[in-house]
């Protein structure tokens, strides 16, 4: 980047890179945990930086850097979604559809873990969905998230409350598949 | 929450941890790192002429996509003001009418609402405010799903935006409640937004009723409305029974002034249905002429109007000025509610849609009314103890 620049456009550079190496992970987990999927997770970030930086260069002015980035990978997971949804997330089933075996580094509860989390999130509503895993894997805080989504806080509680209310009904179902073995004991069960 | 949904909360909450360890080993998060270093220099920097503009303003920064107006260290009201002259007269008058999801509605809901909630100074004022815009915030719901515009965002919306006023609402009337001298402004405002809330709900219920496809639309809503209306009625109850102790002029004088109130709303509502001469327009005769007959009503019948009225008058007679003054409020309540249901079915439409005045409803679909989600449209009796 050349040597002409102004101190402006220096210090926009070297904010965009500060952002890319602080909250590229995150973004990358927020990401996978959505899509299933290592290799296109990858994609949807590195896409959802060079969207970015085209708005930066197109001269206009970005506030919260952060907030700016979920953003755009929102939108862009959601219009992606959309478009997948002739082929139902239901078909993409614990047989078919989640591949993290290309971890090799991950020991295999984990893994198993990774699976079921991932499994229950494909199941939510693509608007609970991103604020489940806002809330509880990338930890933001509910004004946070607000920000990020372009929404009242309340909006966001409102979500959050209805995405952990679906989340227990997946769960009580899940447990109530499993074989009577293997089936986390709770409370009620003794 | 109980044990068993911690139980599970616990568990999902260690699933997503788990995930929470997922990240982009080294080689992969630099070789990113160079594709999108190699995008920034084939796509450099450029700057606009607005940008140069605002890049001299150094008081304000305006973000034209992030947000509408970002004005740091500048207060609220002051912001309204700066956003008021920004967007222009015409265009806060013109929002007035907008509708969530309309391009207009945060002009309304942001600064025509802040600016004139803003000017209400004493907690009696900003109570009353925080209902106004809860009620109007129904009557948007009720706007958009005659519209069929009533999507899971506006939904949302409408919502959060309702409970937030009650919640002031209901935090202000509490602290009214705690003075003495003021307790009985807080039943007022108590009294008036369970009424509301009643006749909004039952007119709701009545449009899902007649438009079965909207009934899972309103379902949220009408569950919001009917937990707020416990919450109010629960809260004028605790404040009307220390009102029914209080002895002297005072409330003696209070009693006095509701009871007219009452009597000239009574003779308002009569003189309204006379003049209106539509078969629905006196909906307190014909609510009792229903209710005589048998049929569910969901309009306060007049004869329990008077009967609070008479109850009240009785009391007063007796000295009981306080007992006097709470009957009152109940009959003036009935009366309330039966007036602002009438005028949100006609700002629903319902007479056009069904066919039927609401008193004329069907015993199949008025009993379907009554099994509705929410419990809360069964006539007031005027407090009649």
């Amino acid at each position: 980047m050349g040597s002409g620049k102004s101190h402006r456009h220096k210090k926009i550079e070297e904010d965009f890179l500060a952002a890319y190496d602080e909250n590229a992970n995150a973004l990358f987990r927020h990401c996978f945990a959505r899509v299933r999927d290592r290799e296109l997770a990858k994609d949807i970030v590195q896409e959802t930086f060079t969207r970015t930086w085209e708005y930066l260069a197109e001269g206009k002015q970005i506030g919260h850097l952060r907030a700016f980035l979920y953003r755009t990978l929102n939108n862009y997971l959601v219009d992606m979604m959309r478009k997948k949804r002739p082929v139902s997330l239901d078909a993409m089933t614990e047989e078919d559809g989640f591949e993290p075996a290309d971890v090799p580094e991950l020991p295999a509860e984990i893994r198993e873990e990774m699976e079921e989390a991932v499994r229950l999130l494909s199941r939510l509503d693509d608007m609970y969905a991103a604020v489940i895993t806002m809330r509880f894997i990338d930890e933001m805080k509910p004004s946070e998230i607000a920000h990020v989504l372009d929404v009242s806080e309340n909006v966001v509680s409102v979500r959050l409350h209805r995405g952990v209310k679906q989340l227990r009904e997946f769960w009580k179902e899940r447990l109530l598949a499993r074989p009577s073995t293997t089936r986390v004991q709770t409370p009620s069960d003794t | 929450m109980d044990m068993n949904n911690k139980e599970h909360m616990k568990e999902i909450e260690n699933t997503f941890e788990a995930v929470r360890d997922v990240s982009l080993s080294n080689v992969e998060r630099e070789t990113m790192k160079k594709n999108v270093r190699l995008f920034m220099a084939e796509h450099p920097l450029k700057q606009s002429r607005i940008q140069r503009f605002l890049s001299r303003m150094r008081t304000f920064r305006i973000g034209l996509t992030i947000s509408p107006v970002h004005i740091p260290h500048v207060r609220p009201a002051i912001a309204s003001l700066f956003i008021l002259i920004f967007v222009g007269a015409s265009t806060s008058y013109a929002a007035e009418m907008a509708l969530p999801g309309d391009i207009l509605y945060p002009v309304k809901t942001v600064v025509n609402e802040n600016v004139v909630s803003a000017l209400a100074f004493s907690e009696e004022a900003k109570a009353n405010r925080s209902a106004t815009l809860a009620l109007r915030r129904l009557e948007e719901a009720g706007a958009l799903v005659v519209k069929g515009r009533l999507t899971a965002s506006a939904r949302e919306e409408i919502e959060s935006r309702f409970e937030k006023h009650v919640e002031d609402f209901e935090m202000r009337t509490d602290l009214l409640a705690r003075q003495e001298r003021k307790i009985e402004v807080a039943v007022d405002a108590q009294s008036f937004l369970e009424a509301a809330l009643k006749a909004h709900a039952s007119a709701l219920i009545e449009f899902s009723v007649v438009r079965p496809e909207t009934e899972h639309e309103l379902r949220s809503i009408l569950a919001a409305v009917s937990d707020r209306v416990n919450t109010v009625e629960s809260a004028r109850t605790a404040s009307e029974r220390t009102i029914a102790i209080k002895v002297g002029e005072d409330i003696r004088e209070r009693a006095a002034a509701k009871r007219r109130t009452v009597e000239n709303e009574i003779a308002h509502s009569r003189s309204s249905a006379r003049q209106t001469k539509a078969p629905q327009a006196d909906t307190a005769v014909m609510t009792a002429v229903t209710a005589s007959q048998g049929a569910t009503t969901t309009s306060p019948a007049p004869d329990l109007i008077l009967e609070a009225l008479n109850a009240g008058s009785a009391k007063f007679e007796e000295g009981r000025y306080g007992e006097a003054f709470t009957a009152f409020q109940g009959a003036l309540r009935a009366v309330q509610q039966d007036k602002l249901k009438h005028n949100a079915r006609e700002r629903l439409k319902l007479d056009d849609i069904s066919g039927l005045p609401s008193h004329a409803m069907p015993q199949e679909k008025a009993n379907k009314a009554q099994g509705a989600p929410v419990d809360m449209i069964q006539e007031d009796p005027g407090g009649v103890e």
